[in-house]
C-alpha cells in the first residue's frame, strides 16, 4: 500500500464514534471507501461498515464491494443502526438487502471459550479468517397461521434470554496463542432482503472464557460489558441514546452545500425585509412589551409571576415537561437578576425543544402513519424528519421547502412520507389543503369538494395548488365533487368545476406573493413543486411569516393575534404592529423560531399571571397576558414520566416484531421515549393477539386529554372538551400508576430512602411534581401523613428489583392467528395491568402513604393546567 | 402588505365568532353523566321507541351462509356451499344453520336482514370502518361511529353513567370523530376487571382510597380558593368529582357479575355470553349503546376470519354466539326490557360459498346478513333474499347507510337529520333510508 493510501485509510479511522464517510449517490455510482486492512483494525473498539450491491438472494456467495459507510463503536452489540442522510440532510433508505460488517482485533489469551452470535438474519462469524459460527436467513412471511415459537430461556444467569425472532449460534472452541496484533474477528450480517424491512433487530457477538461470565466482544477488556438480562437492558438504553447522538452528528455533517444555499436565501430575505423601528420607550423594556405599551395593553408596573411559576411555565413551553429537581436547583443558584434570561437561554438550547414541537406539527400537517396495512388516509412516518428539523433548529423557510418537495425516505421517516394519503382519491389535493392551512392561513377544507361556501376560494384554486404539487395537470375525479352539482342557485355550496375537468398547475394567490422570484431562489426553474415552495416561503409573502409568528404567540399565550390561526380570511389582527414587528424579526433572523420565541419568553406579557379563559370576559383586543388553558396531552404524560424518572418501557410499536414483512404494510416505530412517538395502534380487527397493552395504556391517557390517534386531516386546536376520563386517567389509569407506585426505578424512591430529613423530603416531592415548595399549611398536611413510621421506613438488606421489560414477545404477525398467540397477549395484558412491583427497600405501610402523597399531588388540578 | 380577496355576501363576522367560540377552550359541561335532552321529531319517518342498543360485533367477517342464510351444502373443498345443515326456525320459511338451535327458537323476536351489502371487501380495517361509520373515510374529517352518534343524540339514561361502552379493543372506527369527546366511549377488554383505568388499582382498598381522597380534597380546595374566578378550574374539579363517582361502588358494581345467579350465568355460557350478560346490566344502569366484540380467537385461532383451518372449529364460535344471543333475548324479555332494547348482530362482511386451499373461505361483501332483535321492531320476519349460494341479492337490498338509518329510527332518532362538523352540516347517514317493513 502506498503512503498516501495508508494516510487516506488512517483519515477514515478516527478514534471513538467517527463521522462516517458517506456518499449520497447510488451504490452503482459510488466508488466506496478504501479498505482498511486487518493490521489497521482497532484493538479497543469495533470497526463497523456497510456494504451494498448485495443480491437479494439467500446466499453469501457474492463479491464483496467496498464499504460505503464506516464508523467505530466500543462493543459488538447493536439494537439498531444510525440513519443515512442525503446531501440535503434528509433521511434516505439504504438498499435492501445490505451487509453490515464488523471487525476488531482482540488480544484474548489461549484457552477454552464459548463464542456467541445472535442475529435476526443470516450472519457469519470468522476468527482469523476461519468460519466458526453462522445463523440462517430470515424468511418473508405471508400469513398469520404459523405456530408461536417456543421460548428459549438461556441456561446461564450471566446470559440474557434469546430475543424472539432471532437466531443464535453458540460454539465451543479452543483459542491458541493470539497472533501478533491479536485475533482478527469478523462478523457479517444481512440486513433486509426481498419483501422485508431493512431492520437490524438486536445483534450481538459475545464470548465467555471457561469459568468466566459472558461479555460483549470488543471494547476495553479491562471494563467488559456483561450480557446478563440487566446488562443488556442497560446497553439497550445507552445505545438508543448514542444512536440519537450519532444521527445528529451524521445529519449535521451531510449537507454543507444545502446550508450555504439557505444562508444565501436568508441574506436575500434580510435585504428584502426592513426592520420595523420600535416605538418610543425605554431601552431596558423588552421589545415585545414596548409595542404593547404603545397600544396601551401593558403598563410599566404590570406584575409578573414568581420565579417558581416562571420556571415551570418556561420549561413546559420549551421542553414540554416539568422541570426536574436538578433544573430547579440550577435555576435558584443563579443570581436573581439574571436567572430568568439565563433560563430562557438554557432551555431554548435544550434538545427537548424538538420533542415538544413534533406533536404540534403532527396535527397541523396531518402526519398519520399506520403500522398495519395502512388504508385510512395514512401518510408515511415523517415525524422523524420533523423531530430532526427541530433538533437542528432548522430555518422555517427551509422546513416548509423540504416538506413541499417531499423527498427522502417514504417509509423511513423522510418528508416523502408527506406525499402519501392512502386510499385518498387525490392525495395532492389533501396536501394542498394542509399547506394552505398550515402556512398561509388559507382554509381550503371545503374547497376539497366544491367552492368554499364562506370563503372566496374556488375548488379550482385548491386544485391549481394540487397540480403544482403533482408537477402536472390533475383530472377532477367524481369522488371529489358533490354528486349532482350545486344544490341550487342560491345555495352557499356551489360547484363550478365539473368531474373530468383538467386543472393546470398555477399559483392562485397572487395577492399573497407575486409570481416572479429573485434570481438564485429556484434551483430548478421548471419544477412547479419547487416554485410552490418558493412562493410560500418568499420574503415578499408576508402572510407566511405572520402566520408562523401568530402560531407561536398562540402557543405561548393561549390566544392569537388572528383567530383561528389557520384561517386569515378577512382577519383583523389585534396588535397589528406587534404582529408585523415579530414577523419581520422572524424573517430577518433567517426564519429562526427560537429567536422569536426568545423575544416572547423575555416579555412581561408572557410572564404575567394567567387570566381566566372566559368568553364572557373576552375583550377586543385581548388582554396582553397568557390565558388559562390545560396542558397538552403530551405535556401531561411526558411530565408524569419526568416525575418518576422511568422509561416508558412499552413494546416495540409494530405488529411485526420479527421484521419479516415489508415497510409498505408493516411499520416499526421503535420503542417510544416521548409521547409524539406513539401512533394509532391499529387493532380494528379486534384480535387480542394484535394488542400492544403497554403502549395502549399510555395512549389511553393521551387520548383522554385530546391527543389524536388518527390524523387524516390537519388541525391546530384539539378537542378541548372536558370529560370524566381526564381526571380518571390521572387517578386510576395504568400509566399514571407507574408514576405513583414507588418501584426501584422511580427517582423518588431513592430520595425517600436517602438521609434527608422529612421536611426536606416533603419539600423535594412537592417541588418535583408542582415545581414549587409547599406552603406551611400544605407542608403540615403532608407531614401529618408521612411522619408516623418515618424513622423506621427503611428495610435493611432488601434487594432492588429490576424493572419489567415488555420489549420481547414471541407473538408476531406471522403467528397471531394461533390460539397460543392470543393466550400470550392476554397474559401480557394482565401483566401490564399489574404494574411495576413496589420497592422492598421501604416499609410497605409507610411506602403506601408516600404513594398517596404523590397520587394527591398529581391529581391536583394544578398539575394539568398551564402555570 | 396583503390585499384581501373579494368579499362574498355571506356574514363572515358571525361565522368567525362562531368558530372562535367553538374552538375556545372554555369548559363545556362534563360529557359523561348528564341525562339526555328531550328528542326533537321531524315528519315523514316512523320513529321507534327503543331506548338502548346492544351491538354484538363478530370481528373477522362471519360467513352468512354458515349462520343466518344457509344454502345447499358444499364439501369444504371443491364444491361450494354451506358447511353445515339447515334447521327450521320459529318463523315459517326462515332457516338458520344447525349450530344456531337456540336462536332458531327465538326468530320470532327477530328481524333478519339478508340483503346487506357494501363494496369494501379486501381489508378488515377499511370494512370495519365502513360498517361502523357508514361512509368511506374522508381526508377532511373523521366520521363518527354509530355508537357515538347514538350517544350524542340520546345521551346516557341517567347521571353518573357513560352513554357508550365498548367491550373490545379501542379503534378509530368506534370513536366519535368530529362529534368530539362527549360522544366517546369507555372500553374494557376483560369482563373480570372492568374498564382499564376506571376502577381503583389493585392494592388500593376503600380505606386507602378514602385517605387519598381526603388529602386531595384539601389540596384541591386550596387551589380552587386561589382561582375562584376561573370557570375552567371549577369545571375540572366538578368533572373530577363526577369521575370519582363513576369509579365508585355504585357504577362499578355493574361489572360485578357474581351478583347474578349461577344458573343465569351458565345459561349465557362462555366469556362471550358473560359479556352479553354484562351488556344487559350496563343498559339497565343507563348506558345507551354497548358494543360487545366477539373476538375470542383462541377458540379456533382465527376468530370469524375463517381462512384456511379457521373453518374447522367455526361451529364452536357459532355455538357460543347462539348461546349468548339467545340468553340475552330471553333475559331481557323476562325483565320486560326486550322491546326497549335493540340488539344488532353484525360483522364487517360475509364470506363466499367457495372454499380456499386450506378448506376455509375468503371475504365477500356483495351480499351478507345482519340480525336485529327486540327494540320494538316488527319482529318475526326475514327481509331480503339471496340467490342459491348467497352471492347475489334477489330482493330488498339494504346498504350500510340504510342499515344505520333503520337503527337510528328504531332508537327514536330521525334518520333525515343533520349533524354538525363545526359549521359544516353532515347528514346523519349517507342518504340512507330506514327499512320501513322492520319498524312498527
Amino acid at each position: 500500500m502506498t503512503n498516501s493510501r495508508v494516510l487516506l485509510a488512517c483519515l477514515g479511522l478516527v478514534c471513538g464514534w467517527t463521522v462516517p464517510g458517506v456518499s449520497s449517490t447510488s451504490a452503482a455510482e459510488r466508488p466506496g471507501l478504501s479498505e482498511i486492512p486487518d493490521a489497521k483494525l482497532p484493538t479497543d473498539a469495533v470497526l463497523v461498515e456497510v456494504l451494498e450491491g448485495v443480491p437479494a438472494k439467500t446466499s453469501w456467495d457474492f463479491p464483496r464491494s467496498r464499504p460505503v459507510e464506516r464508523w467505530q463503536q466500543p462493543e459488538a452489540g447493536w439494537i439498531g443502526l444510525p440513519r443515512r442522510y442525503s446531501s440535503q440532510g434528509l433521511i434516505v433508505d439504504r438498499p435492501s438487502p445490505f451487509v453490515l460488517r464488523a471487525r476488531s482485533r482482540v488480544d484474548l489469551p489461549a484457552g477454552q471459550y464459548q463464542f456467541l452470535v445472535r442475529a435476526r438474519n443470516a450472519s457469519r462469524l470468522l476468527i482469523n479468517g476461519k468460519l466458526i459460527a453462522s445463523t440462517g436467513f430470515l424468511s418473508r412471511n405471508a400469513s398469520g397461521h404459523e405456530t408461536v415459537p417456543p421460548a428459549v430461556p438461556s441456561q446461564r444467569k450471566d446470559l440474557v434470554d434469546l430475543s424472539p425472532g432471532h437466531n443464535q449460534a453458540l460454539v465451543d472452541m479452543t483459542l491458541g496463542k493470539p497472533p501478533p496484533g491479536g485475533h482478527v474477528i469478523l462478523l457479517e450480517t444481512f440486513v433486509g432482503g426481498a419483501g422485508v424491512r431493512t431492520e437490524l433487530g438486536e445483534l450481538m457477538v459475545g464470548y465467555a472464557a471457561k469459568g468466566k461470565p459472558f461479555q460483549l466482544l470488543g471494547g476495553d477488556t479491562s471494563h467488559p460489558r456483561g450480557l446478563s438480562a440487566v446488562d443488556w437492558d442497560r446497553y439497550f438504553l445507552s445505545y438508543s441514546l448514542e444512536l440519537l447522538r450519532r444521527n445528529d452528528e451524521r445529519r449535521r455533517a451531510s449537507d454543507p452545500l444545502e446550508r450555504q444555499h439557505w444562508a444565501n436565501r436568508h441574506d436575500l430575505a434580510r435585504r428584502a425585509t426592513a426592520a420595523r423601528p420600535l416605538p418610543a420607550g425605554d431601552d431596558s423594556t423588552p421589545q415585545v412589551d414596548r409595542w404593547l405599551q404603545a397600544a396601551g395593553a401593558i403598563g410599566l408596573k404590570t406584575a409578573v409571576v414568581d420565579d417558581h411559576t416562571f420556571l415551570r411555565r418556561l420549561v413546559l413551553d420549551t421542553t414540554g415537561v416539568v422541570p426536574s429537581l436538578k433544573e430547579i436547583d440550577w435555576f435558584f443558584a443563579r443570581p436573581a437578576a439574571t436567572r430568568r434570561p439565563d433560563a430562557i437561554r438554557r432551555f431554548l438550547a435544550d434538545p427537548r425543544w424538538a420533542d415538544h414541537w413534533v406533536g404540534y406539527w403532527q396535527d397541523v400537517l396531518a402526519e398519520n402513519p399506520g403500522i398495519l396495512k395502512p388504508k385510512l388516509n395514512n401518510t408515511g412516518p415523517f415525524r422523524f424528519w420533523i423531530h430532526e428539523s427541530f433538533r437542528d433548529n432548522k430555518a422555517m423557510d427551509r422546513f416548509v421547502t423540504e416538506l413541499v418537495l417531499m423527498q427522502g425516505s417514504r417509509y423511513g421517516g423522510g418528508p416523502a412520507g408527506f406525499a402519501m394519503a392512502t386510499q385518498n382519491d387525490v392525495p395532492m389535493a389533501a396536501k394542498a389543503h394542509v399547506i394552505g392551512t398550515a402556512f398561509l392561513g388559507i382554509q381550503l377544507k371545503c374547497a376539497r369538494c366544491h367552492d368554499a361556501p364562506y370563503h372566496p376560494f374556488r375548488q379550482e384554486q385548491l386544485f391549481n395548488l394540487a397540480a403544482m404539487l403533482n408537477r402536472k395537470p390533475l383530472t377532477l375525479p367524481k369522488t371529489s365533487t358533490v354528486p349532482g352539482g350545486s344544490p341550487s342557485a342560491d345555495s352557499p355550496v356551489q360547484v363550478t368545476l365539473q368531474p373530468g375537468s383538467t386543472i393546470d398547475p398555477a399559483w392562485p394567490f397572487a395577492e399573497l406573493a407575486r409570481g416572479d422570484l429573485p434570481h438564485g431562489v429556484l434551483r430548478d426553474q421548471d419544477d412547479p413543486r419547487e416554485r410552490l415552495a418558493a412562493l410560500v416561503t418568499s420574503p415578499t409573502n408576508t402572510r407566511f411569516a405572520q402566520v408562523l409568528v401568530n402560531r407561536l404567540w398562540k402557543r405561548y399565550l393561549g390566544w392569537g393575534f388572528v383567530e383561528p390561526v389557520e384561517d386569515w380570511h378577512e382577519a383583523k389582527p389585534s396588535y397589528p404592529q406587534l404582529l408585523d414587528f415579530l414577523a419581520r424579526e422572524l424573517v430577518r433572523s433567517g426564519y429562526d423560531l427560537k429567536h422569536v420565541a426568545g423575544l416572547i419568553f423575555g416579555s412581561r406579557a408572557y410572564q404575567r399571571p394567567v387570566l381566566p379563559n372566559d368568553t364572557a370576559s373576552s375583550k377586543t383586543p385581548p388582554a396582553a397576558a397568557p390565558l388559562r388553558r390545560r396542558l397538552a396531552a403530551e405535556q401531561i404524560v411526558d411530565s408524569l414520566f419526568v416525575v418518576s424518572g422511568k422509561a416508558m418501557r412499552t413494546e416495540y410499536l409494530t405488529l411485526d416484531p420479527e421484521g419479516r414483512r415489508g415497510a409498505n404494510t408493516f411499520l416499526n416505530l421503535g420503542i417510544p421515549r416521548r409521547s409524539w412517538e406513539f401512533a394509532a395502534l391499529g387493532n380494528e380487527r379486534d384480535r387480542p393477539a394484535l394488542a400492544l397493552p403497554a403502549a395502549r395504556s399510555v395512549v389511553d391517557v393521551l387520548m383522554a386529554f385530546g391527543w389524536r390517534e388518527s390524523r387524516p386531516h390537519p388541525t391546530t386546536l384539539r378537542d378541548g372538551t372536558m370529560t370524566v376520563l381526564q381526571p380518571l386517567a390521572l387517578a386510576n389509569s395504568i400509566a399514571s400508576q407507574r408514576t405513583i407506585t414507588l418501584s426501584d426505578d422511580h427517582v423518588l424512591t431513592d430520595l425517600l430512602i436517602s438521609e434527608l430529613s422529612l421536611p426536606d423530603i416533603i419539600e423535594r416531592i412537592h417541588l418535583s411534581i408542582l415545581s414549587r415548595p409547599p406552603t406551611p399549611r400544605e407542608h403540615a398536611d403532608l407531614l401529618e401523613l408521612l411522619a408516623p413510621g418515618f424513622s423506621k421506613r427503611r428495610i435493611k438488606g432488601a434487594r432492588r428489583q429490576p424493572p419489567p421489560s415488555r420489549r420481547l414477545t414471541r407473538v408476531s404477525w406471522s403467528n397471531h392467528l394461533h390460539p397460543e398467540a392470543t393466550r400470550l397477549k392476554l397474559a401480557l395484558e394482565r401483566h401490564v395491568r399489574a404494574g411495576d412491583p413496589p420497592t422492598r427497600r421501604l416499609n410497605g405501610n409507610w411506602r403506601e402513604r408516600a404513594e398517596d402523597v404523590i397520587w394527591a399531588l398529581v391529581n391536583s388540578p394544578e398539575f394539568v393546567f398551564a402555570p | 402588505m396583503t390585499a384581501q380577496p373579494a368579499i362574498t355576501a355571506h356574514p363572515t363576522d358571525s361565522r368567525r365568532r362562531f368558530l372562535q367560540q367553538a374552538a375556545s377552550v372554555t369548559a363545556l359541561a362534563p360529557a359523561i353523566g348528564l341525562a339526555a335532552e328531550p328528542l326533537g321529531k321531524q315528519p315523514g319517518t316512523p320513529l321507534g321507541k327503543a331506548e338502548n342498543c346492544i351491538l354484538l360485533w363478530l370481528g373477522g367477517g362471519a360467513c352468512h351462509i354458515d349462520t343466518w342464510d344457509p344454502k345447499r351444502k358444499g364439501d369444504g373443498k371443491k364444491i361450494a356451499g354451506s358447511y353445515y345443515d339447515p334447521i327450521p326456525t320459529s318463523v315459517p320459511g326462515v332457516q338458520f344453520c344447525e349450530h344456531l338451535k337456540r336462536s332458531a327458537r327465538l326468530m320470532d323476536r327477530c328481524v333478519l336482514l339478508r340483503g346487506v351489502h357494501h363494496e369494501v371487501i379486501d381489508e378488515h380495517a377499511a370494512a370495519t370502518n365502513r360498517m361502523h361509520t357508514g361512509r368511506p373515510p374522508s381526508g377532511t374529517t373523521i366520521y363518527p361511529s354509530i355508537g357515538s352518534v347514538v350517544a350524542h343524540q340520546r345521551g346516557a339514561e341517567g347521571d353518573g353513567v357513560p352513554p357508550y361502552v365498548v367491550m373490545g379493543y379501542p379503534s378509530a372506527s368506534r370513536g366519535p370523530g368530529f362529534l368530539g369527546a362527549r360522544a366517546g366511549y369507555l372500553y374494557l377488554t376483560d369482563t373480570e376487571s372492568g374498564p382499564a383505568g376506571l376502577q381503583r388499582p389493585a392494592g388500593v382498598d376503600l380505606a386507602r382510597q378514602a385517605r387519598r381522597e381526603k388529602l386531595l380534597s384539601r389540596i384541591r380546595r386550596r387551589f380552587l380558593g386561589k382561582n375562584l374566578d376561573d370557570q375552567q378550574v371549577r369545571d375540572y374539579s366538578a368533572t373530577a368529582d363526577l369521575g370519582l363517582k363513576l369509579a365508585g361502588p355504585k357504577f362499578m358494581s355493574v361489572f360485578d357479575l357474581k351478583t347474578e345467579s349461577d344458573s343465569l350465568r351458565s345459561s349465557y355460557g362462555s366469556e362471550f355470553g358473560q359479556r352479553c350478560l354484562l351488556a344487559r346490566r350496563l343498559v339497565e344502569s343507563g348506558v345507551r349503546f354497548v358494543e360487545v366484540a366477539f373476538n375470542l380467537n383462541f377458540i379456533n385461532g382465527t376468530g370469524w376470519d375463517t381462512h384456511n383451518e379457521g373453518q374447522q372449529q367455526q361451529h364452536r364460535l357459532i355455538d357460543r354466539l347462539d348461546q349468548g344471543f339467545a340468553a340475552l333475548i330471553s333475559d331481557l324479555e323476562k325483565r320486560n326490557r326486550l322491546d326497549r332494547t335493540l340488539i344488532v348482530i353484525a360483522s364487517e362482511f360475509g364470506r363466499p360459498p367457495e372454499f380456499d386451499k386450506g378448506g376455509g373461505r375468503g371475504h365477500y361483501s356483495k351480499a351478507f346478513s345482519v340480525m336485529l332483535a327486540g327494540g320494538g321492531l316488527k319482529t318475526g320476519q326475514a327481509i331480503g333474499t339471496t340467490d342459491e349460494l348467497g352471492k347475489n341479492i334477489l330482493e330488498h337490498p339494504v346498504s350500510i347507510p340504510d342499515l344505520h338509518a333503520t337503527i337510528y329510527a328504531a332508537l327514536g332518532i330521525n334518520p333525515a337529520k343533520e349533524l354538525y362538523d363545526g359549521v359544516r352540516p353532515v347528514p346523519i347517514t349517507d342518504n340512507g333510508r330506514a327499512v320501513g317493513r322492520a319498524l312498527a
